[in-house]
């Protein structure tokens, strides 16, 4: 139990850091997705049940703390990681490539789905914001990914060694 | 008949989860603008921007010098602009009170901070360490010295959330300078928005200047918007597309201003 508190708290506090600090990496708007990053990263190797519920709750963190529309971060993660980790069997912590497919599949999933619901309200269409927005954050996210991964994979492997 | 229930739930369990998180969405998204929400919003968002003001501290901090230096030209130029300015000002009273004019409203702002920003999506919110404590409220106007930014949509006592015009919910009612046009400011990408419901016949041109109309409970006659760079007219539609970009740069929001309003009062004889 305590190690899932303990998940819920990193989660907020990476959902702080997300609008607080990830500004300062954004590029012309296009930021990463760190919450969406960490998902992937403590769930993969979980499952498909264990990655809808904490991308519904990671979503609805982000919706609740950000004050945007409740409820549309919340689906377009969880629906995102169900999709992302049905192709994904074995994966493992350690292996950085398939993390990273995961990752992708995960974030261009859970992009579609946000711009699909956002893009009703705006003046410019689906097309538009996805490829402006969508498309070029999933490529950052993914980018991020494989340093987190790969970082953490090699801490991992110094450990073992030691 | 419950060992076959038992094996399908079972076997379609991770469906199940799935089916409950995609109902438990759709029910937040139409309870939005509700009491519970917005309860959970107000607690969990002034948590966090509390998180925000402790994770943006650091790099405030090394941006201060280059700041201060910023700001010590901007103080020298606006001085200079503040004595050409009160002597307008001074003619102005003197001539709507001949006119026998109602006075306008005046303004003062309240300085903020920016401590977060929405980097997910569509980066249409930012986040203050002005709440009601300072006099801020729902519905002021943010700005810089630029032009209009957008406007408070929820406050705490020691934070608030701003929509920003780049919101896909943001509309302004607003005019063109030179000819006095109306329309409707909206958002469309980048720092671009769109002018609709210009008629055919309007003399809309590039470069001319978009305020906003003071047509609006929320933003004031007057402000700037942005700077016309582009006018289509397309087979027999009724109204143009006006372009515009914002003078304001969305991407380096570092600190506003709130514009609050003043209690009217007698002017002096």
């Amino acid at each position: 139990m305590l190690i899932y508190i303990t998940v819920f708290i990193t989660l907020f506090l990476i959902v702080v850091v997300q609008s607080a600090l990830v500004p300062f990496i954004d590029v012309k708007g296009i930021a990463p997705d760190l919450i969406l990053i960490f998902i992937v990263y403590w769930s993969c190797p979980r499952g498909r049940r264990q990655g809808v519920v904490w991308g519904f709750l990671g979503g609805i963190l982000q919706d609740l703390a950000l004050g945007t529309t409740a409820g549309i971060f919340a689906l377009s993660k969880s629906l995102a990681c169900y999709l992302a980790f049905s192709f994904s069997w074995n994966c493992q912590r350690n292996d950085t490539l398939l993390m990273s497919i995961v990752l992708f599949v995960a974030a261009f999933v859970h992009q579609i789905v946000y711009f699909i619901f956002t893009s009703t309200k705006s003046a410019a269409g689906f097309l538009t914001l996805f490829l402006r927005y969508g498309f070029p954050s999933i490529f950052y996210t993914v980018f991020l990914g494989i340093f987190i991964y790969g970082f953490v994979e090699w801490l991992g492997k110094r450990k073992e060694a030691k | 008949m419950s060992v076959g229930f038992t094996r399908f739930w079972e076997r379609s369990k991770d469906q199940w989860y799935l089916a409950a998180a995609i109902v438990l969405s759709f029910l937040f998204m139409a309870l939005d603008q509700t009491g519970p929400v917005l309860f959970l919003k107000k607690e969990i968002g002034s948590l966090a921007r509390t998180g925000q003001m402790i994770f943006s501290w650091g790099p405030k901090v090394l941006e201060l010098r280059r700041e201060n230096q910023r700001l010590l030209i901007k103080a020298g130029k606006l001085s200079l602009l503040e004595s050409q300015y009160r002597e307008a000002l001074l003619e102005n009273r003197r001539l709507r009170k001949l006119l026998g004019l109602k006075k306008r409203d005046e303004f003062d702002f309240i300085p903020a901070e920016v401590v977060g920003i929405k980097t997910t999506g569509i980066p249409g919110m930012v986040y203050l360490n002005v709440g009601w404590k300072d006099g801020c409220k729902k519905n002021m106007v943010l700005m810089t010295e630029k032009g209009v930014v957008g406007k408070i949509v929820s406050v705490s006592k020691s934070t608030s959330v701003g929509e920003l015009l780049t919101s896909p919910n943001s509309r302004i009612s607003a005019k063109v300078e030179r000819c006095r046009v109306l329309g409707i400011v909206r958002w469309l990408y980048g720092n671009v928005c769109i002018l609709e419901g210009v008629p055919r016949s309007s003399d809309v041109r590039t470069g001319d200047l978009i305020i906003t109309s003071g047509y609006s409970q929320i933003y004031p006659s007057g402000l700037t918007i942005g700077r016309v760079f582009k006018v289509t007219q397309t087979g027999r539609d009724l109204f143009q597309k006006v372009l515009l970009r914002t003078e304001v740069d969305f991407g380096t929001l570092e600190e506003l201003l709130v514009l609050k309003k003043l209690p009217r009062v007698q002017e002096k004889e």
